[in-house]
């Protein structure tokens, strides 16, 4: 039976490190400013009545996801393996109708080829210090902190004219690894897990008060944010 | 004729100028990339598609006119069809060049066809645009060679694609559930209905121009077509201020942050200014008796300005509310700009063109018809 893959995050165990968005850039070679994990933090109220709320945010792969349905050549499209919203950098034509429909702004574009700060010709100080460049080309990889797997399933590194968003770590989910924002979590407040699964933990987990983002709006999201404050 | 291209040698060279800076800027954006654009991953769509959506709407008003004499049997207007279809040609492709600069990877073109999504708004706009050009040339084609039965068969056919593609090109914003200011069934049909003010509004600016600058004079009975035009612009324009009324009246039910953009937020001057009465309000009191043809230049003109102003604060706007309530902000660059000019630049000469090689005042077998008389005020 095909997969329907879905992310639990426990609000009462995420610290706000933001160690997950840390985790992603990694895993994924995202260039500055590129963020498919990010936040939302809100602080409301003055000393001493103040609220401060942190929610981790990513793609919510939803069920019925507006991005799929207004990309006019399938580039953006569900995955029927393993019910994710996938990205194809090959067939993207860069027309942005995803990122216009998509209710969550989980989708960025990329204006220009990435990391180009690894060609930089100047050091942070002269003599002292290796230009970017140098860098680059010692360790002799696109970036320095290059991940190789992520060219398992996806362009390793994207490119000027297309977009690009959340994968769910399709590449380690293939392989039974959790996504690595989930497996980097200090405070374990991440799972992954199959809804179609009955025997999966992810239905345990979601005894618990849970909430997905914008509900109202009918796009079924599958990230759920359990015990909220 | 030499008197005619004396006096728009000016307008030609200065029309020249504006696109190549166009075709520059073109140029530069396809070797830089969009970093020369003022958009960004909290607004997507930048000022090219507002004047996309702007300019394909004026075309298929074009076009919809065309097809009254053509089409639909309304023979008054057979005198202003040729060039009301010509004007649509000559508008809509360089309004489809200034789309194609927005997409990041237009080499990919070819997945329209190969792998197209028949849920994607986007798609449906695509390929309607795509036939309905095709058709457009090929009218204009029988036009020309008097092929009466092929014209009246391509009318019907560019009659159904201005609406549908109009239309469409509304469903692709009213189909996004996510922004109060486009989502729901109303704003294909107040695309529709701004492509027929923007469509008269150009054809008539264009043929008053038009008429001036070869110093021809006007037949008693194209004035009294334009004046007609100008007064159903007017109703026109009555309609869509009870769109933007209900719109608004919508919005404040809904408590949308978008509202507030409008009505008294960033975007409130221009719209109460510009959009509501110079584009409607000021047109309207205009138009309602005494329509000389220098009248419905100035009127046409304030319509127009309105008009892309509006579609601004459509498409512009409408991406401007965030996800979690913060407020982005978007200001086009000069390359976004240049583009733009130069798209427009592109349709005046295309039009100049068409004005000199295809004698866009007659058609058919109506020329002989027309009886000159001494121009006067068309009431
Ligand atoms: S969160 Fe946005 S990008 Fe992700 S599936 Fe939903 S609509 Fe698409
Ligand atoms: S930008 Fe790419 S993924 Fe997004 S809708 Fe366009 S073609 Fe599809």
């Amino acid at each position: 039976m095909a997969k329907n893959y879905a992310m639990t995050i426990d609000l009462q165990s995420c610290i706000g490190c933001a160690a997950c968005s840390v985790a992603c850039k990694n895993e994924n070679n995202t260039d500055t400013g590129m963020n498919w994990s990010h936040h939302i933090h809100t602080t409301t109220g003055t000393f001493p009545n103040v609220k401060y709320e942190y929610i981790p945010t990513l793609c919510n792969h939803c069920d019925n996801a507006p991005c799929v349905k207004a990309c006019p050549v399938k580039a953006m499209y569900k995955d029927d393996e393993n019910g994710l919203t996938l990205h194809n950098a090959d067939k993207c034509i860069g027309c942005k109708a995803c990122m216009a429909s998509c209710p969550y702004g989980v989708i960025s574009y990329n204006k220009k080829d990435p990391h180009q700060y690894w060609n930089d010709q100047e050091s942070w100080y002269d003599d002292v210090s290796a230009t970017p460049a140098e860098i680059k080309e010692k360790i002799g990889t696109e970036v320095p902190y290059y991940n190789p797997e992520r060219a398992f399933n996806y362009e390793a590194i994207r490119y000027r004219g297309i977009v690009e968003k959340c994968q769910m770590c399709d590449h380690r989910l293939d392989r039974g690894e959790q996504p690595y924002c989930v497996s980097r979590c200090p405070a374990e407040a991440r799972y992954v897990g199959d809804l179609n699964d009955p025997n999966d933990k992810i239905h345990e987990l979601l005894t618990h008060d849970h909430k997905t983002l914008r509900e109202d709006l009918g796009t079924k999201p599958k990230v759920f944010y359990l015990r909220s404050f | 004729m030499t008197a005619k291209s004396a006096k728009g040698l000016p307008i030609v060279i200065i029309a020249g100028i504006v696109l190549a800076i166009g075709i520059f800027s073109m140029g530069n954006t396809l070797v830089q990339g969009q970093v020369l654009f003022g958009s960004t991953d909290q607004v997507p769509w930048n000022i090219l598609i507002v004047a996309y959506v702007f300019l394909a709407l004026a075309a298929s008003g074009m076009c919809l006119v065309s097809t009254f004499g053509h089409a639909l049997g309304f023979e008054r207007f057979e005198i202003i069809s040729k060039r009301s279809l010509y004007l649509a040609i000559a508008v809509l492709i360089p309004a489809l060049v200034v789309l194609t600069m927005d997409l990041g990877r237009i080499d990919r073109a070819i997945y329209f066809i190969t792998s197209p999504n028949l849920q994607a708004p986007m798609w449906w706009m695509g390929a309607t645009y795509g036939i309905y050009v095709v058709v457009l040339l090929f009218e204009f084609f029988s036009v020309q060679t008097g092929n009466e039965k092929a014209v009246k068969v391509a009318s019907y056919i560019t009659l159904c694609g201005a609406v549908a593609a109009t239309s469409i090109l509304g469903g692709i914003f009213a189909t996004v559930v996510t922004r109060p200011l486009w989502y729901g069934g109303a704003l294909p049909l107040f695309f529709v209905l701004s492509a027929l003010i923007t469509g008269i509004a150009t054809l008539m600016i264009a043929t008053v121009l038009t008429y001036k600058f070869t110093r021809e004079t006007m037949s008693y009975r194209l004035q009294e077509v334009l004046s007609y035009l100008g007064k159903a612009m007017a109703i026109l324009l009555a309609v869509a201020l009870g769109f933007h009324l209900w719109r608004l009246i919508t919005l404040f039910y809904v408590g949308s942050d978008s509202f507030g953009i409008i009505l008294n937020g960033m975007y409130s001057t221009v719209f109460w200014g510009v959009v509501i009465a110079l584009g409607i309000i000021v047109p309207i009191v205009m138009l309602m008796k005494n329509r000389t043809p220098m009248k419905l230049v100035v009127a046409g003109m304030f319509v127009l300005i309105g008009m892309f102003v509006d579609k601004y604060i459509t498409v512009m706007g409408g991406q401007l509310v965030q996800p979690f309530g913060e407020v982005a902000t978007y200001t086009a660059t000069f390359t976004e700009w240049a583009i733009i000019a130069g798209g427009i630049a592109g349709s005046v000469l295309i039009y100049m063109y068409g004005v000199k090689k295809f004698s866009l005042e007659t058609h058919g077998h109506e020329d002989e018809k027309v009886t000159e008389v001494k121009p006067s005020k068309a009431g």
